[in-house]
């Protein structure tokens, strides 16, 4: 437990330096949101409107910087990420609120999909090493992740879901329908996460597939599993207990890592299959100068990177006694 | 078969596979256990004394390489066995105490739940029954029952080879292949391993195929004892028989080792040259580039692996060993 304690206050400060680094890096920008809403327009607007719009946004009272960290944290521990500019006058918390389910929703089962398929095809392909079906999938593995992601998203949206119009386009349900629990609504949003989700899996299934297979392959080597065949255990107990659960251990980390990042979205397949997951809202934020919205999203990208390596450190110490140094004993 | 012949290794040979081909590490290796016997295996790093353990036991995984050869145990042929029949017979004929027990011991699992392995694997699921078995096991090897329930990290080097010996008995085995299985611990440790080695030998009377680099400690726990040079055997004979050996690689690795009781600056002999390389091999006897004795039919024909007799049915594979003087070799000469 010990382990875990000193885990957890690393995790801890490491969140209060994120909130802090991200309450300054905006304001270590030049300009304000005043300035570039006025850029906007291009100069069609009196200088006086500026003075005015900074009333509006509440930037003409120059408190002093700490005055405002104080503030900003106070707001913080209200759940209170501020007002968007650009979706004047949501707040930041709601627009997150709508865009995380969907993200989490696409992205995240995306990923689990093609964590599991890559980590149960890396296995085979390394049992069968040097035979066909591991010199195939090696060599398709290494060219799908290879590929380009944009192209072959543009490339299913436009044979599969344009031309063939197999499965639909844009968005996660259809817009004539209302969200509810339905069994008619559940099939249309599946329906609608298919090719997005596709598209990852088909990008990102290679990098497991061929991480697993290398750990495997070094784990076969292993003496204790060598020494498990002279043993006669038989083969399920070797492939799951001996090779795999050492062979899983460094793909673990791996993805816990992308388990964080599933928040930030997969920024390129939310734009290109117009999804209204976190990835587009915040690609939406930068182009519109939104800085609220953009605090508020790195934000929460930031804190499930940081949770999602916590999970990663309990499940590595419950997969690996080794890691449990001055552990429970 | 002789009746009181556990192992009988016929015509062995094993290549393993190169990015070059296919390349022979272990040549016309035939050699004999008998029951409740300890053979020494010696020879240099290289000379393929573990590839022959590995392959007795069929452990050659076929992405690495092939065997071919007879390899009797008692009355089954281990080379001809399809997977199936083979696992039945691992661990409960033939057990393995392996090269580095350090890595033996798989790092995940607790040492109970890898004798639980073990047993359920041979359909043994009596949880109580099992784990008496574990505890009378672990004694026996003088460890504690509480070794049970720790990881493989948690014991050192001579903890875990004691595990390892009590996992290779957990059969009551026939025969049990020691691997160099003292090579990485220190030498107070060794000689405690060894003595246990010997106690339970004594008490349970299985055989034993003990490999090792030091001849002299073959020498002093082994019945007999064989050498590996370049993939074949050169000699075999028992322990009193090697007093005088035959072939001139065998007298030269007893001049490499300091006599017992060697009283100061005594100059070792060690042995010109190099071992040969598996890829390119000398021709005719592999020895005779090093060999003090060589003469040019040596370079050139293959000597055979011929009986000499004796007690311990002496052989030997050297085409001089009639004609090279016999000399001892405890004298420092």
């Amino acid at each position: 437990m010990r382990y875990l304690m000193r885990r957890i206050i690393f995790y801890v400060v490491a969140f209060v330096a994120t909130i802090t680094i991200n309450f300054f890096l905006p304001r270590a920008m030049p300009g304000n949101p005043a300035e570039a809403l006025m850029s906007k327009f291009g100069g069609r607007l009196n200088p006086l409107a500026l003075k005015s719009i900074e009333i509006a946004f509440g930037l003409h009272e120059h408190e002093p910087i700490w005055n405002q960290y104080l503030q900003y944290l106070g707001q913080l521990l209200h759940g209170n990420l501020g007002t968007s500019l650009a979706y004047y006058p949501a707040s930041v918390s709601g627009l997150i609120g709508t865009a995380l389910p969907w993200t989490l929703f696409l992205v995240g089962l995306s990923t689990i999909i093609s964590f599991v398929i890559g980590i149960i095809i890396g296995s085979i392909s390394a049992w069968r090493f040097g035979g066909a079906f591991d010199t195939f999938m090696s060599t398709f593995f290494t060219f799908t992740y290879a590929f380009p992601y944009f192209w072959i998203a543009l490339a299913c949206l436009y044979l599969i879901g344009y031309l063939w119009g197999v499965f639909p386009i844009s968005g996660a349900y259809s817009m004539d329908l209302v969200p509810n629990l339905s069994v008619s609504f559940v099939f249309n949003v599946i329906r609608h996460a298919i090719l997005p989700s596709l598209t990852i899996i088909f990008t990102s299934v290679g990098y497991w597939a061929v991480n697993m297979r290398n750990t495997t392959i070094t784990t076969l080597a292993e003496d204790y599993v060598t020494m498990a065949e002279a043993k006669g255990i038989t083969l399920r107990r070797i492939l799951l207990r001996y090779a795999g659960r050492n062979a899983i251990l460094p793909n673990i980390t791996g993805f816990a890592m992308s388990m964080g990042f599933i928040v930030g979205g997969a920024i390129l397949t939310e734009i290109v299959f117009s999804y209204p997951g976190l990835g587009n809202l915040l690609f939406q934020a930068v182009q519109q100068e939104d800085y609220p919205l953009i605090q508020g999203i790195l934000m929460i990208i930031s804190f499930s990177v940081l949770a999602a390596n916590f999970v990663a450190d309990v499940t590595y110490s419950l997969l690996d006694p080794r890691v449990r140094v001055g552990g429970n004993q | 078969m002789a009746e009181n012949t556990i192992l009988r290794v016929d015509s062995l040979w094993v290549d393993y596979y190169t990015r070059s081909g296919p390349i022979r590490v272990v040549q016309d290796v035939s050699f004999e256990i008998r029951r409740g016997e300890i053979l020494g295996l010696a020879g240099e790093s290289g000379s393929g004394k573990s590839t022959v353990a590995q392959a007795v036991t069929r452990l050659i995984r076929p992405t690495v390489g092939r065997m071919g050869g007879d390899v009797w145990l008692q009355d089954e042929n281990i080379a001809q066995l399809d997977r199936k029949a083979l696992r039945h017979i691992k661990w409960k004929k033939v057990s393995i105490v392996a090269q580095s027990a350090m890595n033996s011991l798989n790092p995940v699992l607790r040492i109970r739940s890898q004798f639980d392995d073990i047993l359920q694997s041979h359909g043994q699921r009596n949880r109580q029954k099992n784990f008496a078995r574990m505890r009378e096991l672990i004694e026996m090897v003088s460890l504690s029952a509480e070794v049970l329930d720790a990881f493989p990290h948690q014991l050192s080097g001579g903890m875990k080879q004691r595990v390892a010996i009590a996992m290779a008995l957990l059969f009551h085995p026939d025969l049990v292949i020691m691997d160099e299985p003292t090579t990485a611990l220190d030498v107070i440790v060794e000689r405690e391993i060894v003595s246990e080695i010997k106690r339970l030998q004594r008490e349970f009377g299985f055989s034993v195929l003990f490999i090792s680099h030091d001849l002299d400690l073959l020498l002093r726990m082994a019945d007999r004892v064989a050498i590996m040079y370049g993939g074949y055997l050169m000699e075999i004979g028992s322990v009193q028989e090697f007093t005088h050996p035959l072939h001139p690689y065998s007298r030269a690795l007893l001049h490499s080792f300091p006599a017992i009781g060697a009283v100061g600056a005594e100059r070792r002999r060690g042995i010109p040259g190099y071992p040969p390389d598996p890829a390119n091999p000398p021709g005719g006897c592999r020895f005779h580039p090093r060999c003090p004795h060589s003469s040019e039919r040596c370079g050139s024909d293959l000597p055979l692996w011929e009986a000499v007799g004796g007690k311990g049915d002496q052989r030997v594979r050297c085409i001089r060993w009639r004609e090279i003087p016999n000399e001892s070799h405890t004298g420092s000469d």
